[in-house]
């Protein structure tokens, strides 16, 4: 029983850590293309994950639409440091 | 173990293709522990090699000099990572294929025969199958 709840504890950390490295891929490309008004699609076909207490497929797509304005200025005083 | 492995063992097939302004980017095609990552936009991974190693493309030489220890440092770390993570593939009997416009570009992991690379790597799981292709895509921290 116990070793049945050790094994799932670590796919569980296993898929957070993936999760996460995913999430940073996407963070570093989103933030290459900022500004630029781009989309980013994530397309997945069949995709079929093993975690090993379970299995899972993956079908579909993930899209991000980046529309970012303006950069942020720097320097510059805010608003409230102006106002007291 | 490394992240890279922890995913070659957790895919078991299937295809991620990733896409920018409607135009595929990078394609990964996974089977029976061999997962193939096709590169098809040449400026997008100049760009994510560049913000991996903390460098920037749009800098003056000044910066490019006061900036350079930094990115050896992050090079050296970098190259450490792929290498530990070559042989933790090699052991987990998977095998990463980097390719570019079709043509394979470097080996890593089971079914990498390192040459005279292996000189310059210190590993047999890293095989480099096009060095000119690889300095192309501004992949050059071995």
């Amino acid at each position: 029983m116990e070793k049945n709840s050790n094994i799932a504890e670590k796919t569980v950390h296993g898929m957070e850590k993936t999760a996460e490295t995913m999430a940073n891929t996407l963070l570093a490309i989103i933030d290459k293309l900022a500004g630029k008004e781009s989309d980013l699609k994530l397309t997945f076909e069949d995709l079929t994950l093993d975690f090993g207490m379970m299995k899972a497929k993956l079908n579909g797509a993930i899209i991000l639409d980046i529309v970012y304005s303006k950069e942020a200025e720097t320097g510059a005083p805010s608003k409230a440091s102006k106002t007291k | 173990m490394q992240i890279v492995t922890m995913m070659g063992q957790v895919i078991e097939s299937g295809k991620v293709t990733l896409s920018t302004k409607n135009k595929e980017s990078i394609e990964i095609i996974a089977v029976n522990k061999k997962i193939d990552v096709n590169l098809k936009d040449k400026d997008l991974i100049k760009d994510l090699v560049l913000s991996v190693r903390g460098g920037s493309k749009n800098i003056s030489s000044t910066e490019t000099v006061k900036e350079s220890p930094k990115m050896v440092k992050a090079a050296k770390s970098m190259r450490e990572t792929l290498i530990d993570t070559a042989n933790e593939l090699k052991q987990a009997g998977i095998t990463i294929t980097l390719s570019y416009k079709a043509d394979v570009v470097a080996t890593v992991g089971a079914h990498a025969s390192a040459g005279i690379s292996r000189l310059v790597t210190g590993t047999k799981a890293i095989e480099i199958n096009s060095l000119p292709k690889l300095v192309e895509l501004g992949i050059y921290i071995l």
